[in-house]
């Protein structure tokens, strides 16, 4: 069976379990390319304004398998353990699929609340009705699972930034690369939260028990984590990203406190790189001009 | 003959240029309409400025800002180009040591500096939408065929102040036609325009900003008196308007390209550089999906520099073969 993949959203973070465990379940696994203009155009083309840059991507990569596969796989991610939500938006994005791709095209969404194994094995068994191959292809491709536990080292000397966003858009070029290529050739370390160990994003700890929102805790435990090995933090959201702009908000805030340039922002499809990069340069001189002068208040 | 500094400050809307002298005392300025052809309103400034200087002066360093400071870097051969918050930044704590707030309306952007002992600490833009920006206030100054000069006079005359929507420019006009049409009274709703101008910059520029005094208020809609004062209302603070408000950073961009030039001579072009035939062509890139829209800067018919690619394929190409260093000697 010719299987789909669209290259967006949660593909950064579970890409390669997911391509290897179709792969060893014996399909035959399509990825779409790398966003591009044209994806992105025809992606604006199916969802409405409203939604956040990522979901209009997603929608482009899966109007590109159309009529090139007999399947799409895309796992709805409800909530993972302590009861942490995905974003109502990620959550309906299997909907808009199944709007997308008609009777024709197999959907295979296994639904994910608290554990993924069982919705993974139930997933694998509409592919291969044998379930020794699905249990022995799920425990291959655990191992691509994300396992860090070791924390990044930091030189001393070296100029960083905490760059904090979500994977699909720091890991998404077309829309992550200009953003880090301009803070690495003004000479920072671009320091990621996906470089980080789960065990530091899921953290519970202080103001991190608040948020319910699985991939907003992460960020705010990234933030917490980098903003006193950095010499700015810089925010990274959609437009339109409810739980996002609410994190955000109190990230700004305990930066200003903590005394941390704090620069945040905000994407979609109208984004122009020039202002982006306004934006970083001015950022990274003002953290300097402000290093280089003991701050009074 | 004295050295001087050239700034030139390219915006969406309008194109500023300055003269300033080692003590940054403004000799020559101009402020003109972009109007669509950044390359063209850049050639009548250097003649401008060239002839209020009329040979006076060499210029020691040139530097450009705004959205267009890279076209503009290039075409001047300027010796700094620089962001136009270091820009406006740089110029208020020249100045006003002593300020702690800039405010800032352009054409198309606004934004909010703050300023700690002269250094420039924190600042926002607005992000994905221009409105309350100058360019919006001038669309309703046409449209109410009111020269935009009048508009903050009559705000000022105003009896009582209507309430305007001002989250955004297309709710504002037609809640502004709708307040018309009840028969409020023209004064009363551009006093309310420029309260509703006033609130989203509050709401969203300088959401969470610590603004204390001294405040400035600079760029082009700095000139409105009724903007200014609705400021003033808002914040329950005196506010500045600084006398070369119009043209900040351009004096910015001057100053920065002083510190730049201190011990080397200056690349800039000359003021001749208003006679020489510059063009600007445009095509999409077909390498890759992307269809990137790249730039190309060409003059005299020689190709001088390109941006606008995603990659790089063709901005690298350019530097490797041609130098814009080497172009500016030719």
């Amino acid at each position: 069976m010719r299987v789909g993949i669209p290259r967006a959203l949660l593909y950064y973070r579970y890409g390669k379990f997911w391509e290897r465990y179709l792969t060893e379940l014996g399909a035959e696994v399509v990825v779409t390319r790398k966003t591009d203009k044209v994806l992105l155009q025809k992606g604006l083309e199916y969802v409405s304004s409203e939604v956040c840059l990522p979901v209009k991507i997603l929608a482009g990569h899966i109007a590109d398998l159309k009529g090139r596969v007999e399947a799409v796989f895309l796992p709805r991610v409800v909530w993972l353990e302590d009861h942490l939500y995905a974003c109502p938006k990620m959550i309906g994005i299997v909907d808009i699929a199944r709007m997308m791709l008609g009777k024709d095209v197999k959907l295979i969404a296994p639904v994910i609340k608290g554990g993924f194994v069982l919705p993974y094995l139930a997933a694998g068994l509409s592919i291969t009705p044998n379930p020794f191959p699905v249990v022995r292809a799920f425990s291959r491709a655990s191992r691509e699972l994300n396992t860090r536990t070791a924390v990044p080292e930091y030189e001393p000397g070296e100029k960083r930034v905490a760059l904090i966003g979500h994977f699909y858009n720091l890991g998404d070029d077309y829309i992550g690369r200009s953003i880090t290529s301009t803070f690495t050739s003004n000479g920072y370390r671009v320091c990621l939260k996906d470089e980080l160990p789960e065990a530091v994003l899921r953290s519970r700890k202080g103001f991190a028990r608040n948020i319910r929102w699985v991939y907003e805790r992460e960020l705010y435990n990234a933030f917490r984590y980098l903003a006193d090995k950095v010499d700015g933090v810089c925010v990274v959201v959609s437009m339109g990203c409810g739980p996002d702009s609410l994190v955000a908000e109190f990230m700004r805030e305990e930066a200003c406190r903590r005394n941390i340039p704090f620069l945040q922002l905000v994407l979609d499809e109208h984004t122009g790189v020039a202002g982006l990069v306004t934006r970083i340069e001015a950022f990274v001189e003002l953290a300097e001009r402000r290093k280089a002068v003991p701050q009074a208040s | 003959m004295s050295k001087v500094l050239l700034g030139i400050d390219v915006g969406s809307i309008s194109t500023k240029g300055v003269v300033i002298d080692p003590e940054f005392r403004v000799l020559a300025s101009s402020y003109l309409r972009t109007q669509g052809s950044p390359i063209k309103s850049i050639k009548l400034l250097l003649r401008e400025l060239g002839r209020q200087m009329d040979g006076k002066a060499v210029i020691a360093g040139a530097g450009t800002t705004g959205s267009a400071r890279r076209l503009a870097g290039v075409v001047v051969q300027a010796d700094i180009v620089k962001n136009e918050i270091i820009a406006h930044a740089v110029a208020a704590g020249q100045y006003y040591p002593e300020a702690c707030t800039v405010l800032e309306i352009g054409g198309q952007d606004s934004k909010i500096i703050i300023l700690r002992d002269g250094i420039p600490v924190d600042f926002a833009m607005n992000t994905v939408c221009a409105a309350g920006t100058g360019s919006f206030l001038d669309h309703q100054a046409a449209r109410l065929s009111i020269p935009i000069e009048q508009f903050g006079d009559m705000a000022l005359k105003a009896e009582s102040r209507v309430n305007i929507a001002g989250r955004c420019t297309v709710f504002a006009e037609s809640d502004m036609i709708h307040k018309a049409q009840l028969g409020i009274a023209t004064n009363d709703i551009i006093a309310g325009l420029c309260d509703a101008i006033v609130r989203n910059y509050m709401n969203t520029v300088a959401r969470g900003k610590d603004i204390r005094p001294k405040i400035l208020f600079q760029g082009g809609v700095a000139a409105n008196v009724g903007v200014r004062s609705a400021f003033e209302r808002t914040l329950e603070q005196k506010v500045v308007v600084p006398e070369h408000f119009l043209v900040m950073g351009a004096i910015g961009a001057a100053i920065l390209a002083g510190e730049e030039t201190e011990g080397r001579e200056s690349r800039f072009a000359g003021f001749e550089t208003a006679d020489v035939a510059f063009e600007t062509r445009a095509f999409e890139c077909d390498g890759c999906p992307n269809r990137c829209e790249v730039v190309e800067i060409v003059r005299e018919g020689e190709v001088i520099d390109r941006y606008g690619d995603r990659c790089g394929k063709w901005s690298e190409d350019l530097s490797k073969s041609s130098q814009p260093e080497t172009v500016s000697q030719t």
